[in-house]
């Protein structure tokens, strides 16, 4: 299986393996199915917290709440991520060899296996413990197992990803890796540190426990385990997203990409600190010092500065586009952008997401400010314009080129119609419901609760007009959902051409300057990850087992 | 790198060091640490046995830095006590337990937002200033009647000392 | 062929390659967003001092 050159990597013709093609498929099937079933789970949630609604068929609101956290969060943007990665890594690598995508094909039916595992406690509702799962609510063993065998799965995929990886840059020794593939490569690598946390937590602590073996269960540790792998999931989100505004965006364009080696330099920074900042979900926490909680502030903050180069390096590439194109004065490039192409309106919107959602961002992790917003409706309103926006809409905007790649058909002006409806459906729902959300949190209405008139309180009233707001929100958001569902069938269905639709990958400004050497030097960014990790957690984990902190009983309090 | 790239990340960096200065200001000069910081363990299934949380509520503080102690236990789906009565102006330490699951300590309209969970003691302290009527309720997922937990923190004017 | 020529006359610029790029409005962009940044986190901080 051969390794393509930086001109077989640049041409516009070059596809993703057929047989990869497959793989990558199989994992899409599994995107477009969790996203019907748990945007509807979604639509649900709003119309119940509006008070006008209650569920039938006695379905639990937090049952479904459940489904809506795991199988958005969880199997939906796992099933994404690897079937992109691997669609990357085939595009700009070259094929995997038969070993590699073995692993992948494992990796998906381990995926799916362990989802089914999960889903199905849920719909018994034996697992209504949100997608969080905090202890001492105790789920079935069942469910604690399936999201084991999702984490196990990915490993499994991931493995044949890296091996991909590292296969061509053992062969092509001292060049520059393709941009994509490394960025794969460093996202797979903090996965791999991060999911230790959460692997940890359901083998030693949640199995056992939920199995009787051992009567309780040390909460604050699992917690922090939790979070330790939390946080870093965040930008196991996001990354594949950047890694599409970096590396594909300007090619839909027709421009080159503003800086390969800074594109490189943000990732290594993100891998650094997207795992030692996992305590600043648990800064109203009792059982952690202060002074660590301090410190994972600071680290979260060093987290912030690759998405302040990622906001530069996208308006240098629109800019420097636009004035290609003709335009002049200050702001006159942005008439100049494709606003009739579906794709780069669906992640233009997402970019301008992530705006409100990235000073939201810096809000939350603001230490003591926390208080603020801890466990208000404020956070679901913020991950859902970071997640539920940025990221997602830039998943449809490479689905929308993926699926017609993959399946040998082309976007068709309908498809094209589609994409662009749902770029704005979206926008429109996701505005609505998040702006509700934001200043319902900021006046107190707390998150993950079902309806309620808190005893009458007069403060509440005032939220459930906010709810509505929410409602209605979701509702645009659901009908979203069905578009994308028409637009993704849309794309693997009708005549299959020869002049296949082009998974786009972009030159940089600085694609011939020479390689920084050390952002490809695996040790050494494994050392300093470990090195982070270890400041940040060491004594506050030590803590936890030396405090004597009693363990806690199960409760399956639903 | 471009020259106003240069300029953009330093500038965008110094905000951030500026808000983390000032964030490491108030709470260091401030006392505005994280709410729940510190370890302060109670064994779980002993917390009504426990003379702090038998039965809570607002007790004379005997420590110097504040007025009033307000004990509260959180338990699936409510508060003790129910309602609390503190007299404005005054300088009150919280510290909340939970019996079973973690639960969510939030009092509307203030600074007061923390977790409460088995096995450890969250606590914070703030002046109350104006009189008035705050919510409390649980924001963390804890069962079935989560939104039914609440309870009532009451600011009265004069000396009343309990409720 | 055409690439190989493309390619020395960006090596010949190096790294600073970026430098001849008018970017004025990319720095408004950027301004205005730290303009947001701060705009955004003192709000929040004047709302946390008066819950004090």
């Amino acid at each position: 299986m051969t390794n393509y050159t930086t001109a077989q990597m640049l041409a516009p013709n070059t596809k993703v393996d057929k047989k990869d093609a497959k793989l990558v498929l199989a994992n899409m099937i599994w995107v477009a199915f969790a996203l019907l079933i748990g945007g509807t789970a979604g639509l649900l949630q709003t119309l119940v917290r509006s008070g006008h609604f209650e569920l039938p068929f006695g379905i639990g609101y937090y049952q479904l709440l459940t489904l809506h956290g795991v199988i958005l969060a969880l199997v939906m943007t796992f099933f994404f991520i690897m079937g992109f990665q691997i669609a990357a890594l085939s595009r700009t690598s070259g094929p995997l060899n038969k070993k590699e995508r073995t692993l992948g094909w494992i990796g998906f039916w381990v995926m799916t296996i362990g989802t089914l595992m999960s889903a199905t406690m849920i719909a018994l509702n034996e697992a209504s413990v949100l997608y969080t799962f905090y202890a001492p609510l105790q789920a079935h063993v069942i469910h604690y197992i399936g999201l084991a065998l999702v984490i196990v799965g990915t490993w499994i995929s991931v493995a044949g990803q890296m091996m991909r990886y590292f296969r061509w840059r053992r062969e092509n020794k001292g060049q520059k890796t393709p941009l994509l593939s490394y960025m794969t490569a460093v996202n797979n690598l903090m996965w791999y540190v991060c999911t230790i946390g959460v692997a940890s937590t359901v083998l030693f602590q949640f199995v056992p426990w939920s199995l009787g073996l051992v009567e309780t269960i040390n909460i604050t540790l699992s917690r922090t385990l939790f979070w330790y792998f939390g946080h870093a999931l965040v930008y196991f989100w996001l990354l594949p997203a950047y890694m599409v505004w970096y590396a594909v965006t300007p090619k839909i364009l027709g421009a080159k990409g503003f800086s390969d080696n800074l594109a490189r330099l943000s990732f290594v920074l993100f891998l650094f600190f997207s795992i030692p900042v996992g305590i600043h979900h648990q800064l109203v926490d009792p059982g952690i010092d202060a002074f660590w909680k301090g410190l994972q502030v600071v680290l979260t903050f060093m987290v912030i500065v690759p998405s302040l180069m990622t906001a530069f390096s996208m308006f240098a590439v629109f800019e420097t586009y636009g004035r290609n194109k003709g335009a002049t004065g200050l702001l006159d490039w942005f008439k100049k952008l494709p606003w009739t192409d579906a794709r780069f309106v669906l992640l233009f919107i997402g970019m301008l997401f992530f705006i409100p959602g990235g000073l939201g961002g810096i809000i939350n992790a603001s230490g003591q400010m926390n208080q603020l917003v801890h466990n208000t409706i404020w956070i679901v309103g913020h991950f859902h314009i970071t997640v539920g926006a940025p990221v997602i809409l830039t998943y449809f905007a490479a689905m929308m080129f993926l699926l017609p790649h993959l399946t040998g058909r082309k976007i068709d002006k309908i498809a094209n119609r589609l994409g662009l409806m749902l770029a704005y459906t979206w926008a429109l729902g996701m505005g609505i419901m998040s702006a509700a959300m934001h200043f319902a949190g900021l006046r107190g209405a707390p998150r993950r609760s079902t309806f309620s008139e808190y005893g009458g309180a007069e403060v509440a009233e005032e939220w459930i007009t906010y709810q509505v707001m929410q409602a209605v929100g979701g509702s645009f958001l659901f009908i979203a959902i069905i578009i994308a569902i028409l637009l993704f069938l849309k794309l693997v269905t009708g005549p299959k051409v020869n002049d296949v639709e082009e998974f786009p990958v972009a030159e940089f400004m600085d694609q011939y300057d020479p390689a920084v050497k050390w952002v490809d030097n695996w040790r050494l960014l494994i050392i300093i990850t470990a090195f982070l990790v270890l400041i940040a957690y060491t004594v506050p984990i030590t803590q936890m087992f030396t405090e004597n902190i009693p363990g806690a009983k199960g409760f399956k309090l639903w | 790198m471009h020259k106003y790239e240069k300029i953009w990340i330093t500038l965008g960096t110094s905000a951030l060091a500026l808000f983390l200065i000032i964030l490491g200001i108030s709470a260091v000069h401030g006392g505005h640490t994280p709410a729940a910081s510190g370890i302060e363990t109670i064994n779980p299934e002993h917390v009504r046995d426990d003379a702090r949380f038998k039965e809570p509520g607002l007790v004379k503080s005997k420590s110097s830095d504040h007025d009033y102690d307000l004990y509260f236990v959180a338990s699936a789906f409510m508060y003790e006590p129910g309602e609390v009565e503190i007299p404005v102006g005054s300088t009150v330490k919280v510290h909340v337990t939970s019996p079973d699951v973690v639960h969510g300590f939030q009092v509307v309209g203030t600074n007061i937002n923390m977790m409460a969970e088995p096995g450890l003691i969250s606590t914070y302290e703030m002046t109350f200033d104006e009189t008035g009527e705050h919510l409390i309720l649980c924001n963390e997922y804890c069962g079935v009647g989560h939104a039914d937990m609440t309870s009532k923190l009451i600011i009265v004017d004069g000396g009343k000392e309990n409720d | 062929m055409t690439q190989e020529k493309e390619k020395k006359s960006v090596e010949k610029q190096g790294k600073d390659n970026h430098s001849h790029l008018n970017l004025k409005g990319t720095f408004m962009m950027v301004m205005a967003l730290g303009g947001l940044m701060l705009l955004s986190w003192f709000g929040a901080f004047i709302l946390f001092m008066e819950r004090m």
